[in-house]
């Protein structure tokens, strides 16, 4: 059960996209996706992009595995403020993602 | 930095003999997620969060939801099987190719997974792929193909004229000789899966799960275990070989419709739930106990954590193996390794203990 990442498109390239997520700026091959266009979210696993998913899904995404991640970190803590309830969130953008820099 | 976890293997070798073999993981117990979740929570996050085999985990999820419920209803199982054809073309076609120094065959590779999407949709027939793989890999019949037995089988990989027979072929070369047939863990109804589970569904059987007290191999394997060509390739040429054979014949058996049902169901109580599914790289099982709606209990033990248990079939593989250096330590390692197909990165390493 590997766990699959969410990254933004940043470049696309014939073979590959350079995406940011949440482990920072990867080269992600997109092979099994048609079409892939700069803006858009990925659902990674082991450096392969395995499908398109909306804004909503990797917020969701995202934050299950904020949940997981404070888990790991910090043992007990409450798992109610993880996860899907937040329908409509925008996930954070990466600093150079975000007006100022772009 | 979240760790998705990683695989760390580690050999060793001393006058020539591997004298210790180990498997370490650091995956985390992500199922913790899906605490205090309602079931609709769960099915919405769990195919996305657990994208390498989402659609087994999101039918595993749904049956074992359901069947808490009180509801026996098994879904459509297109898309899982589908998926399970990607995940065997994943490995026949790219991993190990590369791994074995092989061409790559990434633009046929690319064509098929395409196909299977669109079949695991709705939107084109499986009978489609079956044609194309009968005449482009078996050069003969899919049905005629699975009921070979192991010297039938092994003619047919030395003489066949496709990358895929090639690629057998160089696993023949790198075979260490045959190996005893592992001990194979029983492709599980959900029924049975209880039976043998019972008490004991927490996050330590998950993190290494054990049948009887004792390490057992999953995989495709494990669905054929009566397949004469597999016994026959693995007392001849060992594990490794009849592992790739067998998900081969899992993937042929899935394009030409002859495979077994892949996902079961069962209530074990009032709001308590199971599902087993067949997934390519062995049985995945979800267990889930609800409390007022919610989930109060969720464990999935996955295939991984079978075959890479410390004392599993990776580390019974390579136990007592000869081997002339590290370099071939190496590649034998590496071939065990993917031969048992970890859902998560891994790491060989080898090292030599001096006398």
């Amino acid at each position: 059960m590997c766990l699959g990442i969410p990254v933004q498109v940043l470049e696309v390239h014939e073979t590959y996209a350079i995406c940011a997520g949440r482990n920072g700026r990867e080269n992600i091959n997109t092979m099994l996706v048609a079409e892939v266009m700069v803006g858009q979210w990925l659902l990674v696993a082991l450096g392969v992009a395995r499908e398109v998913i909306t804004t909503e899904q990797a917020g969701q995404i995202n934050s299950a595995l904020d949940g997981l991640q404070a888990l790991a970190e910090g043992g007990a803590i409450n798992m109610d403020q993880y996860f899907v309830d937040l329908v409509g969130r925008e996930p954070q953008l990466p600093d150079f993602l975000s007006k100022d820099h772009r | 930095m979240l760790d998705v976890g990683r695989l760390m293997l580690c050999v060793s070798l001393k006058n020539s003999k591997v004298v210790e073999a180990r498997s370490r993981s650091t995956r985390p117990q992500a199922a913790s997620v899906l605490q205090g979740k309602t079931p609709a929570q769960v099915m919405q996050i769990v195919p996305l969060l657990f994208s390498v085999c989402g659609k087994a985990q999101g039918a595993a999820a749904q049956v074992a939801l359901h069947a808490a419920e009180g509801d026996r209803a098994l879904p459509d199982e297109r898309a899982i099987a589908s998926e399970a054809m990607q995940e065997h073309l994943w490995r026949l076609m790219l991993d190990w190719p590369k791994l074995l120094g092989l061409p790559s065959q990434e633009r046929q590779f690319t064509v098929w997974h395409g196909l299977l999407r669109k079949i695991g949709n709705g939107e084109a027939d499986r009978e489609e792929f079956l044609r194309e793989f009968e005449q482009l890999a078996l050069g003969m019949p899919s049905a005629q193909w699975r009921v070979l037995d192991g010297e039938r089988m092994q003619s047919w990989w030395r003489n066949a004229a496709s990358p895929l027979a090639a690629m057998l072929l160089q696993l023949e070369e790198d075979s260490r000789g045959g190996a005893a047939i592992p001990r194979l863990l029983p492709a599980w109804s959900a029924v049975q899966a209880q039976q043998a589970c019972t008490g004991r569904w927490d996050a330590a059987f998950a993190a290494s799960p054990d049948w009887q007290g004792a390490a057992a191999e999953t995989g495709a394997w494990t669905y054929y275990a009566d397949a004469v060509m597999l016994r026959e390739t693995a007392q001849r040429h060992g594990t490794a070989l009849a592992r790739v054979l067998a998900r081969l014949l899992d993937m042929m058996s899935l394009a030409d419709g002859s495979a077994a049902a892949r996902l079961d169901g069962a209530a074990v109580s009032a709001g308590e739930g199971i599902a087993a599914a067949r997934t390519a790289r062995g049985l995945l099982l979800h267990h889930v106990r609800l409390e007022g709606g919610k989930v109060a209990e969720y464990q999935i033990v996955a295939p991984t954590e079978w075959n890479f248990h410390p004392a599993g079939a990776f580390v019974q593989d390579m136990r007592g193996v000869t081997v002339q250096d590290e370099a071939g330590l190496k590649r034998l390692a590496r071939i065990a390794a993917l031969s048992l197909d970890p859902c998560v990165a891994y790491d060989v390493e080898v090292r030599t203990i001096h006398a």
